[in-house]
C-alpha cells in the first residue's frame, strides 16, 4: 500500500513519563496500564482518538522512564489518562509527566536521563 | 505560585517537600487535624517549598463547628472545614473566618446557588478535589465528575471563589500541576478554571499572611476596623 503524502500523515506528540514505585515494571505492563486508564477515562472512542503508545521504555534503579506517543490534538487527553494511572498490577505507582516534544529524539534529550 | 495540599501523616516532611518540588509546585498546604502537631514554619525556610499550616475541622454539626472555629482560627494559617451535609455547608459558607470548605458534596452534602453566593460574599473558597477522578473508576468516578461539574457551574454562575487539588494522601499520589490542569480540561471543568484553582491557594495564603495578625478573636469579635479586615 502506498505511504500517505506528508500533509495527510498523522501528527504526534511524545510525552516523557517518569514512573516510581513498581520495580517489576516493563514496557508491556506499562502499555496495558496506559490503555486501561485511557479506556476508563476517555472511553473506547476517546482512547482510539488519543492513540497512546509506549514507544520507548527505560529501567533505572529507582524509577522507570518512558516515551508515550499520542496524537497531537489529543495530547491533553493523553496527559490526563496517564495521570490517572495510580496502580500497575495492584502496586501503587507515582506518575510524573516530564514534558512533551514533537520527536522522540528531542523528547529523550530534553527530559530523560537516557539520551536517544 | 502553585500549591498542592497534603494530609500530613507519618511520611517525613522532607520527602513531601522533595516530591512537591519535583512536581513543579511552589508550596504545600499541610492539612492536619486539630490534635496533630504543626509541621513547623522553620522548615519552610530551607529549600524552595513553602509549607503552609492548615487545620481541617470535621465537625458533626454547626454548633460544634462554631466552637471549633473559635478555638482553632488563630492556631493556623488556613482554616478548612469539611462539609458533607447541607447544614454544615450552609454554616461554613456563612463564616468569613473560614478559608476553605472542602468535600462539600461528600455524603449527604450538596451545593446550591444560595450557598455559593453566600460563599462568594464571605470569600470562603470551595475546594474541588480531583482525587476520586484520578483514583476511582466506573460509577464512583462518574458520580465524582458529575458533582465537580455541578459545583463548577454554580461557582461560575455566582462568582464564588474556588481551589483545586488532587488531594494526595501519599507521595506517590502527587501529580504534576500540568497533568492536573489537563485532567480538569478533560473532565469538562476547563483548563483555565483548573489553573486558577491551583493558584488560588497562593492568593488565599498571601491574604492571610498580609492581614493583621490574630485579627480574629472569637466568632463575631474581630480586631481592627471593618474595612481593614482580610476579606
Amino acid at each position: 500500500m502506498k505511504h500517505l503524502p506528508k500533509h495527510l500523515q498523522p501528527r504526534y506528540r511524545y510525552l516523557a513519563v517518569e514512573i516510581r514505585g513498581n520495580g517489576q515494571l516493563d514496557r508491556q505492563r506499562l502499555q496495558h496500564a496506559v490503555w486501561q486508564s485511557a479506556r476508563r477515562l476517555l472511553g473506547d472512542a476517546g482512547s482510539a482518538h488519543a492513540d497512546l503508545t509506549v514507544v520507548r521504555f527505560y529501567h533505572h534503579d529507582d524509577t522507570c522512564e518512558a516515551v508515550v506517543r499520542t496524537r497531537r490534538s489529543e495530547d491533553q487527553a493523553g496527559r490526563a489518562a496517564i495521570a490517572c494511572i495510580d496502580r500497575i498490577e495492584s502496586r501503587p505507582v507515582g506518575i510524573r509527566i516530564l514534558g512533551t516534544s514533537g520527536t522522540i529524539q528531542s523528547c529523550e534529550e530534553k527530559y530523560l536521563r537516557r539520551a536517544g | 505560585m502553585r500549591y498542592e495540599t497534603y494530609h500530613v501523616d507519618d511520611t517525613g516532611i522532607a520527602k513531601i517537600m522533595a516530591t512537591a518540588s519535583r512536581m513543579g509546585y511552589d508550596g504545600v498546604v499541610c492539612k492536619r487535624s486539630p490534635e496533630a502537631a504543626s509541621v513547623g514554619t522553620e522548615q519552610s525556610v530551607d529549600g524552595d517549598i513553602d509549607l503552609v499550616d492548615a487545620i481541617v475541622l470535621d465537625p458533626e454539626d454547626p454548633d460544634q463547628a462554631s466552637g471549633l472555629i473559635g478555638t482553632y482560627r488563630s492556631a493556623c494559617e488556613l482554616l478548612v472545614i469539611r462539609g458533607g451535609s447541607p447544614e454544615l455547608n450552609r454554616f461554613a459558607v456563612e463564616q468569613p473566618t473560614v478559608d476553605v470548605l472542602t468535600a462539600p458534596m461528600a455524603g449527604d452534602g450538596d451545593l446550591n446557588h444560595v450557598m455559593t453566593r453566600t460563599a462568594a460574599e464571605n470569600k470562603v473558597r470551595i475546594e474541588l478535589s480531583l482525587h476520586p477522578v484520578i483514583h476511582a473508576s466506573g460509577g464512583r468516578r462518574v458520580r465524582a465528575i458529575q458533582k465537580l461539574r455541578k459545583a463548577t457551574e454554580l461557582i461560575k454562575a455566582t462568582d464564588a471563589q474556588w481551589t483545586v487539588t488532587a488531594s494526595p494522601t501519599d507521595p506517590l499520589e502527587f501529580r504534576d500541576w500540568r497533568s492536573v490542569v489537563a485532567l480538569g480540561a478533560t473532565i469538562g471543568i476547563g483548563e483555565e478554571f483548573t489553573q486558577t484553582g491551583i493558584t488560588e491557594w497562593n492568593r488565599l495564603i498571601t491574604r492571610n499572611r498580609e492581614g493583621k495578625e490574630n485579627w480574629h478573636i472569637e466568632p463575631g469579635v474581630y480586631r481592627g476596623r471593618y474595612d481593614d479586615l482580610p476579606r
